[in-house]
């Protein structure tokens, strides 16, 4: 058994279109049954209505103090992105997320605690720049309800559907993902980054298991 | 004990703000500029018959700053220059030299610390008057470059000019 990947290239979505029927229009055409339909988590967010100017936000003080700790290439630097995410997940979580991750590395020398405790949202942001035009100079939070997402997905096409957060540095994530579906065959095949980090314009992929 | 109790707790947040003041101060912020007055290659073409000016020029887009910065938004606007302007109409466009053209977009970048690039201005004028009253009336024509920059301290706007000899 052998794998076919096909990214399918879509018009640029935006908050004005319906998720279930862009997949009508470019990706239902190719589905076959068996095929997981994998779609990028920043595209269920743009749909979702879920990006922000940086000129909507207002720093507060901790948002202006704790980006200044936060590494450059991290999104979190900016004490737009890092405000959009206190209003998300809460002031009070962010801020001990911070003072906890603070203690952890200096303490004990390890990394990432302020993502585990700041919750999900804090690793899918994106940050102006980060994604490619018409949305880069927006902020853009991660998908709300992914799971419900996934669900409607392979309710209304019946197929298996995932929603993934993949880059070019090989790091994916898997939000969510419907029963049927291998998490660990979707891990394998997306570290590769086949829908592409620049402007290809293919956020829906189409994994197909053949027999050849 | 509960005055000493009080002291030392303003002791611990007086000097941790000043240990967070002179980090903050320590650590800067990005300083993008877009330097008119390094601009080369100016360039001003005139095409009598259609009446057309096409002016350009190199900015180079500097960050003199110890942090990065993205500069999000561009804009280019030309002064007036008082009635002639009614006979004109003027377009300016600037972009990064290494980007592609994305018809007078500005796409947000990410300018590095201690980095500089090159940035094309572009201003095309076609006018319903002679070109020479043009240049009669307007010797010089000066563009104001608006750009948004995003750093460690949130929001600036900046702007800078460039100044194009139309006379000659």
């Amino acid at each position: 058994m052998s794998l076919e990947v096909i990214p399918l290239p879509t018009k640029i979505i935006t908050p004005d279109d319906n998720l279930i029927q862009i997949i009508a229009t470019y990706a239902k055409p190719y589905l076959q049954p068996g095929d997981t339909l994998v779609l990028a988590e920043s595209v269920v967010a743009i749909i979702q209505g879920r990006l922000i100017r940086p000129e909507q936000v207002k720093p507060s003080f901790w948002a202006l103090a704790m980006a200044r700790f936060v590494n450059q290439n991290g999104s979190l630097s900016s004490p737009y992105a890092m405000q959009a995410i206190m209003n998300e997940s809460g002031a009070l979580r962010t801020v001990f997320a911070f003072c906890i991750a603070t203690a952890t590395r200096l303490i004990l020398g390890r990394r990432g605690d302020f993502y585990r405790f700041a919750g999900q949202q804090a690793s899918l942001v994106d940050d102006i720049t980060g994604n490619m035009p018409p949305f880069d100079k927006h902020i853009v939070l991660g998908p709300s309800n992914p799971e419900r997402v996934a669900a409607e997905i392979k309710e209304q096409f019946g197929v298996e559907a995932a929603i993934v957060d993949a880059n070019d540095l090989g790091r994916t994530k898997i939000l969510a993902i419907t029963s049927g579906a291998s998490q660990s065959l979707l891990l394998k095949v997306f570290r590769a980054n086949p829908a592409g980090n620049a402007d290809q314009q293919t956020p829906i992929v189409i994994v197909r298991k053949t027999q050849s | 004990m509960i005055a000493e109790f009080i002291l030392a707790a303003l002791a611990c947040i007086g000097t941790l703000t000043a240990t967070l003041a002179v980090y903050f101060r320590y650590q800067g912020d990005s300083e993008i500029v877009f330097d008119a007055k390094a601009a080369r290659d100016y360039r001003v073409t005139k095409n009598m018959l259609q009446r057309t000016i096409r002016c350009r020029c190199l900015i180079p887009l500097a960050n003199r700053g110890r942090q990065n910065g993205m500069v999000i938004n561009v804009f280019c606007q030309p002064m007036y220059y008082g009635k002639i302007m009614e006979q004109l109409e003027i377009t300016a466009k600037l972009r990064p030299m290494d980007a592609p053209v994305r018809n007078g977009y500005w796409e947000a970048v990410i300018v590095k610390k201690k980095t500089a690039s090159l940035t094309e201005l572009e201003v095309a004028i076609y006018s319903k008057a002679d070109l020479h009253i043009v240049a009669r009336e307007i010797p010089r024509l000066k563009v104001i470059i608006y750009y948004q920059v995003v750093g460690r301290d949130g929001i600036q706007w900046h702007l800078s000019e460039a100044q194009f000899d139309i006379a000659n």
